[in-house]
């Protein structure tokens, strides 16, 4: 069916027999078309039960790569709301994280803080469901946030391992070298 | 503000009564929640028995200092701030706001996304007057038209969320272009769409728009006359109901709409008289079928290309001026006023919104009609309220 | 005496768990036609299994628990005795209801006019509600009601005309008994004056929409406009009693329809069972059940298609269209029995 392109002339109106049958048929023709949806096929998903499916690119809970993060905190002052709080130390070319914390109370989905990332680590997921009777449980550490996908979590698990692993050779470098000044 | 309530109809002429007991005019608020209200708002009528004689509208239930955020956050900063004053036509605020911000910069966005931003802010433009004709048989006391509206809305906000990933604020058209280039296949799921939207358009024709009870409580009810409707500003369906031929899209041309082929629909009184709520609903439905054939058109002609302006980075510091940019909006006329001092924060952010001025006048159809028809006039505005208040 | 009292003790009783049991089908079937209509499935989680068969009682049960709220300005006798006498006048109407061969609990000479008469009395409870609540909605809802019910009583009356004429009798169980002729299936709407039957039923129907205050004539509770109407102050058990009222009088009007046009409890071939026999009695009140069924069917379909009118509006179709037209309808239905009574007499 196309669509009918918009009348120029208005109706006649109907006089006493004339309203009497444009209620009755125009009724008839509204009530045939609710007997035909009744049969229909519907429409609605059980919700918690049949889940939708979300495009991979919709704007959910984020997630963050965390061993590509470099603290920029270029997220953070692109967001309108200032919802992102991030702290790390620096030792050398690593970082050792405290947070990166997320307040979803204030947070409005606009992905305006996954453009500026010049590392392309911080991502907005597929995850959308936040229940809770305690407000803290909305401010999210992402650090700890495991909305991420099986491979994510192995590769960054392997990273944190190599990081750490760096990390306590450096220490143990240095606590020799300590050892050989006390000597000296 | 006086201390009450009846004082705010002083200015009104007093009706005589020629009774010889002693009578007054029962004064209802109706609001702030009530279901025929769309939002936050209260109209205080005064009603003699069932028949209206005066009505005042309060608005600011639901003010959010839209305005005065804009003064406060980057150009980039203010864009999800737009999508939440008219949240059924989220497109078409980021459209208005970022053509806005481009005219401050020069800067000529490319073809592609000036298409994709037409598809957009049209499929949203079907969305807002899917709502609007449903929940208008709400407000009548049909249940049914407004669940096969959301039906079909449901698929235009699907297709959003393919696109930008969210369902009701978008943020997706931006200063300098938009943000992600449709994906694979979406055009073609628009254009199914669409064949799918073709078909149901005329449920609504059966279930509303033909329905005797219908037009009887929507003809000749709330009549705007021409004059009317200009005086108080009235832009978008309402200014097209009562019969004037205006349409930024044709008259004040933006984006790629000088090259697309439309009509502009525009009110007849149809069943009744014109300038009537039945001629606003009208114009919507038919607004809608003229939106599909713009759409058709992009669909096909749309190039292949960038859909950012290379230009334009997240941080944007226009040169200093100012810039008025109106678009239509489903509900009429909305302009954005910004001022630019240089710096990457505008020191004016100014929006002209048509719920406001089209509910402005909503007040003066009200006397003389029935209680019922309160409902009838304030869901033909269409107003959302959270664009009056901002 | 004991014998009788007992009798009519557990009459009564079935009388109420018959209205109870069916109004809870019916919020529950309303939920679900709805539902379908609108491309929804409805309740489906409650009980666990079937489409949400329990909604009802779950709904029941909570509307039994929660808690009873008056307005401090209500007026407290008016507001707490509208519920009862709504309730009451609902239950009143189905002693007359032939429910199927020898099951009803009287069978008066009256029948139709009693049903008429204590359909009024529902309105009186309405606007005892709507002016007890302290609330101008209520007061709103209860002044349409008493308009609308008040004009709608002239054309329920003469639209339920034809068939009395036609049946020469105004009880339902005689009119019933004249319809079991043709292999049961001799019902007003297949007999020779079927020309009368239809447009007569059709009119019959629209003002048992609106002297029930069902969509498109639900001014009374017009939730756009009144909020809640009448019983927008109501809550829990009270609130409860508006609704069952609401679907025991659907129920009813839907049964004198089905009584009077479609043949009550006759169905083909009721007159190969023996008379008294269990077979007919279920049979037969099963044909009665499921003729009511369907027209209370209708009743919600109409509701979910169409508008509601406007007070003027609703009063315009009572007296310019309804009442001249069923009207003509009565007097068409005389001058046909005339014609008739000649034509035997020739």
């Amino acid at each position: 069916m196309t669509l009918p392109k918009a009348p120029t002339e208005p109706r006649r109106k109907p006089g006493y027999f004339g309203n009497i049958a444009d209620t009755v048929t125009s009724t008839a023709k509204g009530m045939a078309l609710t007997m035909r949806y009744l049969f229909r096929k519907k429409v609605t998903v059980h919700y918690p039960d049949v889940k939708p499916e979300l495009d991979e690119r919709y704007r959910g809970i984020h997630y963050l790569e965390q061993e590509l993060c470099i603290n920029c905190d270029k997220c953070a002052k692109a967001c309108p709301v200032d919802c992102i709080e991030m702290d790390a130390d620096r030792h050398g070319k690593e970082l050792e994280w405290k947070k990166f914390q997320l307040d979803y109370q204030k947070c409005m989905f606009c992905e305006l803080c996954v453009y500026p990332c010049p590392k392309d680590c911080i991502h907005m997921g597929t995850e959308y469901s936040m229940v809770s009777e305690d407000r803290s449980d909305f401010v999210l550490d992402l650090l700890s946030y495991t909305g991420l996908t099986e491979e994510q979590k192995v590769r960054i698990a392997a990273a944190e391992k190599a990081k750490a692993e760096k990390l306590a050779a450096k220490k143990a470098k240095a606590a020799a070298e300590e050892a050989e000044d006390a000597k000296e | 503000m006086s201390s009450h309530p009846a004082a705010e109809f002083d200015h009104l002429p007093g009706r005589e009564v020629e009774l010889d007991v002693a009578t007054q005019d029962c004064l209802i608020h109706m609001g702030p929640q009530h279901p025929a209200t769309h939002g936050v708002m209260r109209v205080l009528l005064k009603a003699d028995g069932e028949i209206l004689a005066g009505a005042q509208t309060h608005l600011g239930y639901l003010h959010r200092c839209a305005e005065k955020i804009g003064e406060n956050v980057d150009w980039l900063q203010y864009l999800p701030y737009t999508d939440r004053y008219d949240y059924l036509a989220a497109m078409n605020n980021n459209l208005g706001y970022s053509l806005a911000v481009e005219s401050l910069l020069g800067a000529e966005v490319p073809a592609r996304a000036q298409y994709l931003r037409v598809i957009c802010a049209e499929l949203n433009r079907i969305a807002s007057h899917l709502f609007a004709v449903g929940t208008y048989g709400l407000d009548l006391g049909a249940f049914t038209p407004l669940f096969s509206a959301l039906r079909d809305r449901e698929e235009v906000l699907e297709l959003f969320e393919k696109i930008c990933g969210a369902r009701l604020t978008y943020s997706y058209i931006r200063p300098g272009g938009v943000m992600n280039d449709a994906p694979e296949g979406w055009l073609t799921k628009v254009a199914e769409f669409l064949d799918r939207f073709e078909k149901t358009w005329h449920e609504y024709w059966t279930l509303m728009v033909e329905n005797k009870i219908f037009i009887e409580r929507t003809a000749n009810i709330g009549v705007l006359t021409e004059e009317q409707a200009l005086s108080w500003g009235c832009t978008g369906p309402m200014l097209r109901g009562s019969g004037v031929d205006w349409d930024l899209r044709r008259d004040q041309p933006y984006l790629i709409y000088d090259q697309l082929e439309f009509d502009v629909v525009k009110g007849i009184g149809y069943r009744g008289t014109l300038g009537d709520c039945f001629d606003r609903n009208f114009v919507r439905m038919f607004e809608m079928t003229e939106s599909v054939r713009i759409l058709r058109q992009c669909l096909a002609q749309i190039p292949d290309g960038e859909i950012m302006h290379e230009e334009v980075g997240a941080v944007i510091r226009p040169a200093p001026g100012e810039s008025y940019v109106s678009i239509e909006n489903p509900r009429g006329e909305l302009g954005h006023y910004v001022v630019s001092n240089g710096t990457k924060i505008a020191v004016r952010v100014r929006v002209r919104s048509p719920s406001f001025c089209n509910m402005s006048v909503a007040e003066h159809l009200m006397p003389g009609s029935m209680l019922g028809d309160a409902a009838s006039i304030i869901g033909s505005v269409d107003i959302v309220v959270g664009e009056t208040d901002r | 005496m004991t014998e009788l009292l007992l009798s009519t003790a557990v009459s009564l009783a079935v009388v109420l768990a018959f209205i109870t049991v069916m109004a809870m089908f019916f919020v529950w079937s309303e939920r679900k036609v709805a539902g379908w209509i609108q491309h929804r499935v409805g309740p489906m989680r409650t009980g666990g299994g079937f489409q949400g068969w329990a909604q009802s009682i779950a709904d029941s049960i909570k509307l039994l628990l929660k808690e009873d709220l008056i307005l401090r300005g209500a007026d407290r006798t008016l507001f707490q005795l509208a519920p009862a006498l709504v309730l009451a006048s609902a239950f009143a109407m189905f002693v007359v209801l032939p429910f199927g061969p020898g099951l009803m609990v009287a069978d008066i000479d009256l029948g139709v006019f009693l049903i008429l008469a204590i359909a009024s009395v529902t309105t009186i409870g309405v606007i005892m509600a709507g002016w007890g609540s302290f609330n101008k909605w209520s007061v709103y809802g209860a002044m349409r009601e008493a308009a609308q019910v008040a004009s709608y009583e002239i054309p329920l009356g003469l639209s339920l005309m034809p068939p009395i004429i036609y049946f020469g009798t105004f009880s339902l169980k005689a009119a019933t008994e004249a319809q079991t002729g043709s292999f049961g299936m001799g019902w007003y709407i297949f007999s020779d004056a079927f020309w009368i039957a239809i447009p007569s039923f059709l009119l019959f129907f629209v003002a048992a929409l609106a002297e029930n205050k069902r969509a498109p004539f639900d001014l009374p509770e017009a939730e756009s406009e009144l909020v809640a109407g009448f019983h927008t102050e109501y809550s829990g058990i009270r609130f409860s009693f508006f609704f069952l009222e609401e679907y025991a009088a659907m129920f009813v009007f839907s049964a004198v329809g089905a009584v009077l046009w479609l043949g009550g409890w006759n169905f083909p071939g009721i007159q190969s069972f023996e008379e008294d026999s269990t077979a007919l009695l279920l049979l037969g009140t099963a044909s009665f059940v499921l003729k009511s069924f369907f027209l209370v069917f209708v009743m919600m379909w109409v509701r979910w298609t169409v508008p509601r009118l406007r007070i003027d509006q609703v009063m315009t179709l009572g007296y310019k269209y309804l009442i001249p037209l069923s009207m003509v309808m009565a007097l068409l239905a005389a001058g046909w029995e005339y014609i008739k009574h000649l034509g035997g007499q020739a």
